[in-house]
């Protein structure tokens, strides 16, 4: 029976692994996780590891829009991002949601940037008496 | 001569009594009755009838004394009475003027009360007037955002592509930094 780990050491482990190209370990996570029966704590090591990546300079961005981003919209979110959370390295993983009408919602780190005219929307309702 | 003349007048008298047709002894006997009749009736008579006629005499007078009296009374109650009345009417004068500064009292409270009351009833109604406009201005601002809100997102929703999202998300990016 595999050695239990905590998530903090598991999530190190992965994100060195992952910056130095091994994708393997993705696998090897998934089997580990399986063999300790820890699979509910997939969010959370997943979170965890996002995390890790984020301190050594790899953030990954949740990027929600109406339509499919364009690459000029991908390369000043990029941009923004780089600055705002002194990132070396920027993900983005991307969902459309047509809902959002226009504009991007920005999940980074458990901040959200909302800059979506969804959101704009829903700021006029919220000036109702 | 003076017998002479006597016996002639007594002559003469008995002459004229029988010329006259008077019994002189009869009328002796007449005249003794009539005194013992009036003897009797001084006797016996009159006595009670002046006692009959005093006795009269004091109920005439208590009579009239009572009469007096009554009078005295009747003025005295007359007096009484038009003491009364006049004491009545200066007590009805006063109840009257006492009901009529009651009744003018209550009419100037009822006025008060009622001019209050209406005064109330119309700050009631202002404010009641206020809270309504401000309940509908509140329910047309907020219809209008909804109206506003629901056609921005059906133009949106219908104009917006790509290329305007682009410049939506450049935007936005502009304003989060």
């Amino acid at each position: 029976m595999a050695l239990r780990l905590s998530r903090r050491k598991i999530a190190e482990y992965v994100a060195d692994e992952l910056l130095a190209g091994n994708k393997a370990v993705t696998s090897e996570l998934a089997a580990y996780l399986i063999e300790t029966r820890r699979q509910r704590e997939v969010e959370l090591i997943t979170r965890d590891i996002e995390d890790a990546l984020a301190r050594k300079g790899v953030v990954i961005a949740d990027i929600a829009s109406a339509h499919e981003l364009t690459d000029v919209s991908r390369s000043a979110i990029t941009s923004f991002l780089k600055d705002k959370v002194d990132a070396k390295k920027v993900h983005l993983r991307e969902t459309v949601e047509p809902s959002l009408l226009g504009g991007v919602r920005i999940n980074v780190s458990g901040s959200e940037m909302d800059g979506t005219l969804r959101r704009k929307i829903t700021k006029l309702k919220a000036a109702k008496v | 001569m003076i017998l002479t003349q006597l016996a002639s007048t007594t002559e003469s008298s008995n002459n004229v009594f029988v010329a006259l047709g008077i019994d002189w002894k009869l009328l002796i006997l007449q005249i003794v009755a009539f005194l013992i009749l009036v003897w009797l009736l001084g006797k016996y008579v009159y006595p009670w009838l002046m006692k009959s006629v005093d006795e009269r005499q004091d109920a005439i007078e208590a009579g009239a004394k009572a009469a007096e009296e009554a009078k005295l009374k009747a003025e005295k109650a007359e007096k009484d009475v038009a003491a009364l009345l006049a004491e009545a009417r200066k007590e009805a004068k006063d109840i009257v003027s006492t009901a009529k500064d009651e009744a003018t009292a209550a009419v100037e409270a009822a006025e008060s009360k009622a001019v209050g009351r209406a005064k109330k009833i119309v700050e009631s109604a202002h404010e009641q007037i206020e809270k309504d406009v401000i309940a509908a201005k509140k329910t047309l601002h907020n219809e209008t955002i909804d109206l506003v809100a629901e056609a921005t997102e059906k133009i949106l929703g219908s104009s917006v592509d790509s290329k305007i999202d682009q410049k939506v998300v450049t935007q936005a990016i502009k304003e989060v930094q």
